[in-house]
């Protein structure tokens, strides 16, 4: 109706080229995406005319009949509808993260973190959930391939058993494994030239350990020993590699049930507003450079220079006071990790040991060794090239230069899960298999060894493990005629067979590691090199959706919004107001960057707290090889980088040209454009999302959070406050007869209910990830959620408050909050949403006839439309990832949170037939099991046994009801946030 | 005959110097004449309007509700808007033929007929976006309260069952009552037939009537006790289609003041309605004997006191988000003002509240120009009063987080002006088939059924 006057641009490819694009991006979307209906193809239009002949005998068109056929031969152990869990580990780089797996009746559907591994105690975060994903994935490459022609297992060997090894090269990217490592060590013997190197990875701070401690190591942080955290550009809580484990160490830190209790203090100094500084309770925003002088600022202050600024004055003493612990990010440079390390000395940190690499089994990314490489290639000396399970045509920072010294290699194999940007220049291609079908082995950060185990065979019958494929190189002999998985069976099998049913019921072989706090250090190199650049600079950073883009072909993870941006299926090049209002850019304006030849336009987004000076770029998207999910979304910034998370040398142009960015949240309060809107959104904010200083918990309680809704209303005469809202029903709703009212009987049916802790969630998506694997939530892709039909069960609202330059940021994950007095249940015409007699407002997908009167009722606008059939065109191999527990829902029915009713049920039909009470079970909802914060509780609300944690938070003052004032009752409730400010500071 | 000749408190409602006989010509004649080229062209026209519809719907059926630009907080949009706005012209028949008749508005006599034909077409065209906007329309049938197997009955606390009620019953009473009113003049038309199958059709529908004195004091009696029936109707069914939205709890949609303020704006826009018909069809028919400018005027008087209700509603809409303190509903009506849907507020309101305050002149009430002009004026602000209802209460309701906006595609457009085609084209079928006036009871307001006629004569 109302639409600018602007050209948009649906992708950059578009905009660059735009009738190629046009043919190119017919298919862009995944198949679950259904045809944009403005693109009426002619086709089309006759169908629909001959279908209105049709619909007069439309009575006898049925969906097709799909048979379930049963076992002939039943395997063993296996009861059909019950599934078996499985412990294995997933591999992320430098770490890994032990999992158990759902498994139905031989096909892995959900994934739970491993208790007992210490990498993820228990929890998981988006990428491991969304992994199962990328096992179903039917772009996954199916074929080994020679010169882009089928070939097969037993010519590739051969081929193997012909090439001299001293003239060949490895590039792998960083891994940590145990049998892969022996690999390494044997092949080197043997003149193979080992090169692991990842474009994006924590090299600057292993070189500045060493040059403190002396020895290559890694800083294990816990932070569940510090009450003072400062985070110098690191966001451990999300894009670290063991964000699972510093969250759950952190979260530790932060409950507080109590107004006894205490509470760790976060201090973030960061360029861009990461997840980790938005829950922080003080946040310096400064552009890169700013953040190495501010490290060396800081190195003063510890040497005791008097240094005029009350940050680093007030973030010192408290670091001292309590004894604090200091994080860098990946991005800084080697000599500020180097300080930091000898600062974490002085603080005589407990929270921070490191575990030499040499004892570990660790292959670290090295930037020597590539060059080396790429100078190998370059002279001649490097006939074989074999590129395990990394991708330089993508990623290199200079992939035009690695391309002209590829072509210099007589002959290149690429082993790897997709064919891709590199397959396609290779000669050979053999498929790697999925994690969840091998046979492996894993060393995860903190030193633990996993095996990996395989939940079914491969899908694809000619793919192959990491060891298969290592085998094969160092003996092809033995390797001629064997099947998939054959060898690394026995290599795992020989290597661990002392406990061998032990290691793989735990999923952990006992760690073997050390890791030592600091003792000597060496010499300080003492010239400081604090920067004096005045321009824009562009750093790049890893996305929260794709990684460095292998997770890029996951619509899961591709349709999940940045925690803090909320943009799905693209990346954006933040930037802070000041700085758009300097280069005069508009929102979602393409903005042009080029350096050295190369001009890519990428749209950029004006986010609040983001430092002036600087925009940041997302790696990982503009995959160009032929995929269904990963094709065409974002834009690849890799080759604006300069072998280094910084350019200073990138000249940055606005184009006056506008992108469509699907972005879940559109209003945040702090819309550029919009003070209507923010003002409201201001005024609703200490109402919606509750918040204390810890100091004013201590002293008064939660009253202060607890009065908001009443002290918004009419004080009468007699000194009374009366809200509009007080109900005349609300004697009916406290009869003792409801079953919310009755005094706790474990006879009685449970009343479930949650709380959520907004004090403890970090933003992260792992449960609306989660709840997409076990639910069954179709993806639908960047137009329909352009159009705002986005379909998960909960999301992350994200608000800002305070100033533009430095917000205050609140995380709130809302799904159904399944109210007692529910306002879908009433308006719904055919009674297709009711509650039952535990408290579940439930969802009958089967009577539901799609008035979406209830969705319009819902003043949590939690329920999910299916506007679409958007399981239609879901390829079959995909829906072996469904939950068969869960039913698929139709176009034209409603769908929300149900609190996994599958899984209540299945724990009430235990306690049924086991006759015992149900308190005696465990019941842990998807999203809660997910939450690397444990910021959510489940349970029976009126079970007080002690050890009920949900009856615990609920009790707590903390605890708020969203809207109260509708009187819905809801189920879901919210502990207020607490931030612990420094009054030093906030005073300032 | 003139005035002078009639009595002093009666006014003309006739004019031309009719008598029975040229009444009977005149009004039958039209249906008795041969296709006009005009007719033929509306016809067409209309014809192909209804095509649109159609594969709208079929296109509708075929991929679902999200070829619409519906979204997360907007699960209503234009059809809801068409549903309203076409029961809300509904309004107007049945007010005009059973509430003016219970008030022995005489007057009525030259609209009724008509007036209640649009009406049912109206209620139908409004019937249809209900029907259609359900997600699975294969099952829209479990709104109606059949036993089944299941033992599953409707939820009687839903508001949209009891419209699924109110507007069947309505449909289904003005259906009755149009049809009793048509008998007499079905028996007239049957008795000027000149082919066999005219004479079958209309004496099969005119159910045996001879005109005999027991014929008409039974019809006398059935029609006072439909109209009667259908008074409270008039009242029920828009109050009825209100709850939809008073009974949420949305902002912006919870109000107390909304079912008067819907009948009020139904009357509106169903007068404004037949304005636009009956001013093309006097021209074009030649029938400004028997709808006389006086009648148009008395029309255009209601249209200022209904519009004046509707004004006054949206005053105090605002008037009672600010007295009630609830910071939500303050919001909806300043973000209708002054927020991204600005623009239909207040096209809204200078459609509904400042263009009916000009009939306040009477030069203005006997215009017939400014007259179809300004009842134009009021059918788009009354249709951009449900729309600025509907959408802007939910595109932004409690939590900012879910707040979007809401743009209507091809397919949300095609099918309100499809329906317009549905409209039509039943609307000139009837003129081409039924006589638009009602031939008996206009006669009973001629000069000639005055009983005094002769009397008057000698004075």
């Amino acid at each position: 109706m109302k639409v600018d006057q602007k050209t948009y641009w649906k992708s950059i490819e578009e905009l660059n080229d735009f009738e190629k694009s046009r043919k190119k991006n017919f298919n862009e979307f995944p198949d679950s995406v259904i045809e944009a209906p403005s693109k009426m193809s002619r086709k089309k239009f006759l169908s629909i005319m001959g279908a209105s002949i049709a619909l007069v005998t439309m009575s006898g068109c049925r969906k097709p009949v799909q048979k379930i056929v049963p076992y002939i031969d039943q395997p063993h152990g296996v009861i059909p509808g019950i599934p078996k869990h499985y412990a294995t580990a997933m591999p992320f780089g430098l770490n890994s993260f032990g999992v158990i797996v759902e498994n139905h009746e031989g096909r892995p559907t959900h994934l739970i973190g491993n208790k007992n591994h210490p990498s993820s105690l228990g929890s998981t975060n988006g990428f491991v959930q969304a992994s199962i994903l990328d096992l179903y994935d039917p772009d996954r490459s199916k074929l080994i391939r020679n010169n882009k022609n089928r070939s097969n297992w037993k010519k590739f060997v051969n081929m193997l058993s012909t090439i001299d090894k001293s003239k060949t090269a490895i590039l792998s990217s960083s891994f940590s494994s145990p049998s892969i490592f022996d690999f390494k060590n044997n092949l080197e013997k043997e003149g193979v030239f080992w090169c692991c190197y990842d474009p994006i990875s924590n090299e600057n701070e292993i070189h500045g350990i060493q040059s403190s401690l002396g020895y290559e190591a890694f800083a294990k942080y816990d932070f569940s020993k510090s009450d003072c955290i400062l985070s110098i550009d690191s966001d451990f809580l999300n894009m670290d590699i063991n964000s699972i484990r510093n969250t759950k160490d952190f979260s530790k830190k932060r409950k507080v049930r109590s107004s006894k209790d205490s509470m760790s203090r976060l201090y973030v100094v960061e360029s861009n507003l990461s997840q980790t500084g938005s829950v922080a309770d003080h946040r310096l925003a400064l552009s890169h450079n700013k953040l190495i002088n501010f490290v060396y600022n800081l190195w003063d202050k510890f040497q005791g220079d008097n240094v005029s600024d009350t940050f680093i004055d007030a973030v010192y003493r408290d670091l001292k006071k309590n004894n604090g612990v200091i994080k860098g990010g990946m991005a800084l440079p080697k000599d500020c990790h180097d300080l930091i390390v000898r600062m974490n000395h002085v603080l005589k940190s407990k929270a921070v040991t490191y575990t030499r690499i040499k004892e570990t089994s660790a292959c670290v990314s090295n930037l020597n060794h590539f060059k080396k490489l790429l100078k190998l290639m370059g002279d001649g000396a490097i006939e074989n090239l074999i590129v395990f399970d990394s991708n330089p045509v993508y990623s290199s920072k200079s992939s035009d230069f690695f391309i002209s010294v590829m072509k210099k290699v007589k002959n290149k194999i690429h082993f790897g899960p997709y064919f891709d940007e590199t397959a396609e220049l290779c000669d050979w291609h053999i498929p790697k298999a999925h994690y969840l079908e091998s046979w492996g082995d894993c060393q995860s950060i903190d030193g633990t060894v996993s095996i990996i185990q395989p939940m079914i065979s491969p899908l694809y019958k000619e793919s192959y493990s990491d060891l298969d494929f290592l085998n094969a190189i160092s003996d092809p002999q033995s390797s001629q005629d064997l099947n998939p998985m054959e060898i690394s069976y026995k290599i795992i099998k020989n290597r661990y067979s002392s406990n061998w049913n032990r290691y793989l019921h735990n999923g952990i072989v006992k760690s073997t590691t050390k890791s030592k706090r600091s003792k000597n250090l060496e010499k300080i190199n003492t010239d400081s090199k604090k920067s004096t650049f005045n321009g824009y600079e562009v750093v790049f950073y890893l996305s929260g959706q794709v990684y460095d883009g292998k997770f890029a072909n996951n619509a899961w993870l591709q349709e999940t919004p940045d925690s803090v941006s909320k943009v799905t299926w693209d990346n954006v090049a933040m930037l802070s107001e000041k700085t758009a209002n300097k280069l005069d850019i508009k929102n979602k304006e393409m903005v042009s960057f080029s350096y050295k030849k190369k001009n890519i336009n990428v749209p950029a987004w004006i986010m609040p707290g983001h430092a002036d000076n600087q925009i940041s770029l997302q790696v990982g998207y503009g995959r160009t090889f032929d995929s269904r999910v990963a094709k065409s979304v974002g834009q690849n910034v890799f080759p604006l980088m300069n072998g280094s998370f910084v350019n200073q040398s990138i000249k940055i142009k606005k184009t006056g040209l506008f992108a469509e960015i699907a972005c879940t949240q559109d209003h945040h309060g702090m819309n550029t454009n919009d003070d209507f809107a923010n003002s409201e959104i201001q005024n609703r904010l200490s109402d919606i999302f509750r918040e204390l200083t810890l100091d004013d918990y201590q002293k008064n309680g939660a009253y202060s959070i607890q009065k908001i809704t009443k002290n918004k209303h009419l004080t009468m005469k007699n000194g009374d406050i009366k809200t509009m809202y007080e109900s005349p029903y609300q004697k009916f709703y406290d009869a003792e007869a409801k079953p919310y009212n009755k005094p706790y009987d474990p006879q009685d049916p449970p009343q479930w209910g949650m709380t959520i802790d907004l004090n403890s969630c970090t933003g992260c998506n792992a449960c609306d990830i989660a709840c997409r694997s076990e639910n069954n939530i179709p993806t639908v892709g960047k137009e329909e959620i352009l159009k705002g039909r986005e379909m998960s069960w909960v999301r992350v609202d994200r608000y800002f408050s305070g100033s533009v330059e430095n917000p205050k940021v609140a995380f709130q994950p809302v799904a159904c909050v399944h109210c007692e007095n529910a306002p879908c249940e009433q308006v719904c015409p055919v009674a297709a949403t009711v509650h039952d007699k535990e408290g579940i407002n439930a969802m009958v997908y089967n009577r539901c006839i799609g008035t979406r009167y209830c969705a319009n009722n819902c003043p949590y606008k939690v329920r999910r439309f299916n506007f679409h059939n958007y399981t239609k065109d879901t390829p079959e191999v995909v829906q072996m990832a469904h939950n068969p527990d869960v039913t698929i829902r139709f176009r034209g029915v409603m769908e929300k949170c149900t609190y996994c009713i599958q899984k209540l049920k299945e724990v009430e039909h235990k306690s049924r037939v086991t006759k015992k009470n149900l308190n005696e079970f465990s019941v842990d909802v998807a999203c809660q099991s997910a939450c690397p914060a444990d910021c959510i509780e489940f349970g029976n609300i009126k079970d007080s046994t002690p050890g009920n944690d949900i009856y615990i938070t609920k009790q707590n003052d903390r605890d708020y009801s969203l809207l109260e004032q509708l009187n819905t009752r809801p189920r879901t409730t919210y502990l207020a946030k607490i931030r612990n400010t420094n009054k030093e500071i906030s005073k300032s | 005959m003139s005035s002078s000749k009639q009595n002093h408190n009666q006014e003309v409602l006739v004019t031309g110097n009719h008598t029975f006989s040229t009444v009977t010509n005149k009004i039958a004649g039209i249906v008795e004449m041969k296709n006009s080229k005009a007719w033929l062209i509306g016809f067409g026209v209309s014809n192909l309007l209804l095509g649109l519809l159609l594969i709208s719907i079929v296109y509708l059926i075929w991929e679902g509700t999200g070829i619409w630009g519906l979204n997360n907080p907007v699960g209503w949009g234009w059809a809801i808007v068409n549903f309203v706005f076409w029961v809300g012209i509904g309004h107007a028949g049945t007010l005009i033929s059973a509430v003016l008749f219970l008030f022995r508005q005489s007057w009525r006599t030259s609209i009724n007929r008509f007036a209640e034909a649009m009406t049912i077409f109206a209620v139908m065209c409004a019937l249809i976006f209900p029907g259609v906007h359900v997600g699975r329309v294969w099952h829209a049938y479990w709104l109606l309260p059949i036993p089944n197997q299941m033992g599953m009955w409707p939820n009687f606390r839903s508001p949209l069952l009891w419209d699924v009620f109110a507007v069947s019953i309505y449909f289904t009473v003005s259906l009755l009552f149009w049809y009793t009113g048509l008998i007499p003049d079905l028996a007239t038309m049957r008795d000027r037939a000149k082919n066999k199958i005219q004479a079958f059709v209309y004496g099969l529908l005119s159910l045996g009537w001879r005109s005999s004195n027991r014929h008409w004091q039974n019809y006398e009696m059935a029609y006072l006790m439909l109209a009667g029936l259908s008074t409270p109707l008039v009242l029920s069914v828009h109050s009825i289609v209100s709850t939809d939205f008073a009974i949420s709890l949305l902002p912006g949609w919870h109000t107390t003041i909304f079912p008067p303020y819907f009948v009020a704006g139904a009357i509106f826009s169903g007068f404004a309605m037949v304005v636009t018909l009956a001013i093309p069809t006097r021209k074009i028919f030649g029938l400004e004997d028997f709808i006389t400018i006086g009648h148009l005027e008395k029309m255009a008087k209601v249209m200022l006191l209904t519009g004046s209700m509707v004004g006054y509603a949206y005053a105090m809409e605002f008037f009672i988000a600010w007295y009630s303190r609830v910071p939500e509903e303050g919001f909806v009506f300043l973000n209708r003002a002054t927020g991204p849907y600005a623009w239909a507020y207040w096209i809204m309101v200078s459609c509904n509240v400042i263009s009916p305050q000009l009939f306040w002149f009477k030069s203005i009430r006997t215009n017939i120009v400014m007259l179809f002009i300004l009842s134009i004026f009021i059918n788009i602000g009354m249709w951009f009063e449900r729309f600025v209802i509907v959408i802007t209460s939910l595109h932004r309701d409690y939590l900012p987080s879910s707040w979007d906006m809401y743009y209507p595609t091809f397919w949300d457009v095609s099918l309100f002006i499809g329906s317009f085609g549905l409209f039509f084209t039943l609307f000139l079928l009837f003129i081409r088939f039924v006589p638009i006036v009602s031939i008996a009871e206009i006669k009973g307001v001629l000069p000639d059924a005055h009983p005094h006629i002769k009397e008057d004569d000698h004075e």
